[in-house]
């Protein structure tokens, strides 16, 4: 009850909700425009909020990602373009519902569906954070190690074709985080004598080149910088019709929520599944799939914009981001002195409820701004990426630079976003260098604090590895190895065929 | 041709990685052995095996590069306009280079001139407007408000 309480005393206070309705607009125009990600504004914001009082920086942040996450159907119904990548599946019957003249139509079911997935992924993440944590507590340095080390592999296997490009930018991303003071010695390493590396590199300036800058090179290397832009007539749309199918979208929720808090699964994955469910559960829908069913809207949004509470839950109890978004408010978490873990929740219960407020409050926003703002957006997706692009890039370099006010960082910025574009256009996805560089520390020290507490027991395997919560870790980073594995696939495939 | 550039840039790749891991190896080994402690402690420790998994994937890698021959598919939705993206990178290392030198305003406002112009933006009157007035706004915004010292 007190925790009710607590969590509503941020609906008044004026400040807060102030901060998250700023993220929301933010979170409106970046992920309405294609090119401009979720990710890469929260990335500047980090920066920008460098010196905000935590609540204030969660409450904008939070903004951002609930209403950016869903703004990104609006660019997908009215010009076939996905805001984000979360948003593709939105497309399908988007995009084919605006052409038949029904823009309004398909908006609504993306507003209303993405504002249920919200609330029903917030609502999870409050249920659930608590006991998870709980468990999270019987954890030893080793477990955290193991965890971190799941977590990335899942990355490396979800986020691009090719599981060893994946596990190689993880990798790259962790020789990146070894650079500077290291935490349990204190002896420099791999700075080559270079004194701005001895604080190691820093999260912002990585962020901001790796999501910002690059993405900038890959929009003008891919030269398709303009859309047709579809018309949005008002016409009424009767929302009993529309509440018809809130009984699917608490399973495509519930589906988006768990994906959500797998780590590096994320909203294009929960989209992904939802939308295959939704084509086998629903029999009857209003015209087929891919020609404008509304069904397909309201899986893809439902189950995406669930995401968000579930990537929120290893975040908070773990340390573990569930997505590039989260592996960023990881960051904002460190940039401001706290600690996610276990203990998080019982030692910060204030950054819990505000965060959790933050997304109740952003939700509000998201049907405010979707209803009011939506229609009349389509000005500004069709901004000349001619003109946007440049001035993106003037936020990346200041980005870069404010967090610690000096030009080495934006040097980096720089360096991090070149070696982000080269890594796209080859396949090797940015999140998991991206979830390394941050987890990379932790990892280090833990792995040596777990071989050094062994080391010191009679049986230095049973100790390092005999624990049930070790073991099960193990089994479950064996388990995603060798199921990305070729040579496992193939031989499961021709046991399949063997069967049939 | 497009299918042997493909083949071997993906073998190339693999090849860099191994000697990036061999690299790596040497130097955690010699560093370790001058730092005079234990493997457990050692800062070298996770640096070391992070080279041996990176050996295994660059392996994996040129292997996967061997047989690409007969599957070639193009990169996730990424073009291949070298000429802008080049011209792009060249105009904003300038720009952090001339922020030193001539201070925020004066350098952001060449650069956005430069690079709406090389974009293809003609219009003379807006490309002015907004190179002038968005680097004054974000001297406002950044300096003034959110107390980021801009050079």
């Amino acid at each position: 009850m007190m925790e009710l309480l607590d969590i509503a005393s941020y609906f008044l206070d004026v400040r807060f909700v102030l901060l998250v309705f700023a993220g929301s607009v933010a979170g409106l125009f970046v992920g309405s425009i294609p090119g401009l990600s979720v990710s890469m504004a929260t990335a500047l914001l980090v920066s920008v909020t460098y010196s905000w009082t935590t609540t204030d920086a969660l409450a904008t942040i939070m903004g951002v990602y609930v209403v950016g996450v869903f703004s990104g159907a609006i660019s997908a119904i009215l010009i076939n373009i996905p805001g984000a990548p979360s948003s593709v599946v939105t497309t399908l019957d988007g995009f084919p519902l605006a052409k038949k003249g029904e823009a309004y139509k398909a908006l609504t079911y993306a507003i209303v569906y993405s504002f249920i997935g919200t609330v029903f992924g917030f609502i999870v993440l409050w249920l659930l954070a608590k006991p998870i944590s709980h468990i999270a507590l019987k954890f030893t340095p080793m477990d955290y190690f193991l965890l971190a080390l799941f977590g990335l592999t899942t990355v490396g296997s979800l986020t691009t074709k090719h599981f060893a490009k994946g596990l190689i930018s993880a990798s790259l991303g962790l020789l990146f985080s070894m650079i500077g003071i290291d935490s349990v010695m204190g002896t420099a390493r791999m700075t080559f004598g270079i004194s701005n590396l001895q604080a190691g590199i820093n999260i912002v300036p990585a962020l901001v080149g790796l999501f910002g800058f690059s993405e900038i090179l890959t929009v003008i290397s891919g030269g398709k910088l303009e859309g047709e832009v579809s018309k949005v007539t008002k016409s009424a749309v009767k929302l009993t019709l529309v509440l018809k199918q809130f009984g699917n979208s608490m399973y495509y929720s519930a589906l988006g929520t768990v994906v959500g808090a797998l780590p590096g699964a994320g909203g294009p994955v929960a989209a992904f599944l939802a939308y295959s469910e939704a084509k086998r559960i629903v029999k009857n829908p209003s015209v087929p799939f891919g020609e404008g069913a509304v069904e397909g809207i309201v899986a893809s949004e439902s189950a995406n914009n669930a995401c968000i509470g579930g990537a929120l839950i290893p975040l908070l109890t773990l340390a573990i981001p569930g997505d590039a978004v989260t592996a960023i408010i990881l960051s904002v978490f460190y940039v401001h002195g706290l600690r996610p873990g276990p203990m998080f929740i019982k030692a910060s219960p204030e950054m819990f409820h505000a965060i959790l407020a933050g997304g109740f409050i952003g939700s509000l926003f998201l049907l405010v701004l979707g209803f009011w703002a939506a229609p009349r957006i389509s000005k500004i997706i069709a901004i000349p990426k001619r003109i946007l692009l440049p001035l993106v890039a003037t936020l990346c370099v200041i980005g870069a630079f404010s967090c610690n006010n000096r030009m080495f960082d934006v040097g980096l910025m720089f360096f991090f976003g070149i070696l982000g574009f080269f890594m796209r256009k080859r396949g090797y996805s940015v999140a998991p260098m991206t979830l390394a560089i941050v987890l990379g520390g932790m990892m280090d020290s833990n792995f040596r604090r777990a071989i050094s507490l062994a080391s010191s027991e009679d049986s230095f395997f049973s100790a390092l590895l005999g624990r049930p919560i070790t073991m099960l870790l193990c089994i479950l980073v064996i388990l995603t190895l060798l199921s990305n594995s070729k040579n496992v696939k193939r031989v499961l495939h021709y046991l399949m065929k063997r069967r049939i | 041709m497009k299918k042997i550039a493909l083949i071997n840039s993906t073998r190339v790749e693999g090849f860099v990685f191994l000697i990036l891991s061999l690299v790596l190896f040497i130097y955690s080994m010699i560093l370790h052995r001058l730092s005079n402690t234990e493997w457990k402690m050692s800062p070298y420790l996770f640096p070391l095996v992070i080279s041996i998994f990176l050996a295994f994937l660059s392996l994996s890698l040129l292997k996967e590069g061997k047989q690409l021959k007969k599957e070639i598919d193009r990169e996730e939705g990424v073009g291949s306009n070298w000429k802008d993206v080049i011209y792009i990178a060249i105009f904003t290392l300038v720009y952090c280079i001339l922020i030193g030198v001539i201070t925020f305003i004066p350098a952001t406002s060449l650069f956005l001139l430069v690079s709406f112009w090389y974009l293809g933006e003609r219009k003379r009157y807006l490309i002015l407007l907004i190179s002038l007035l968005f680097p004054v706004i974000l001297y406002v915004l950044f300096g003034m408000l959110l107390h980021v010292m801009l050079p």
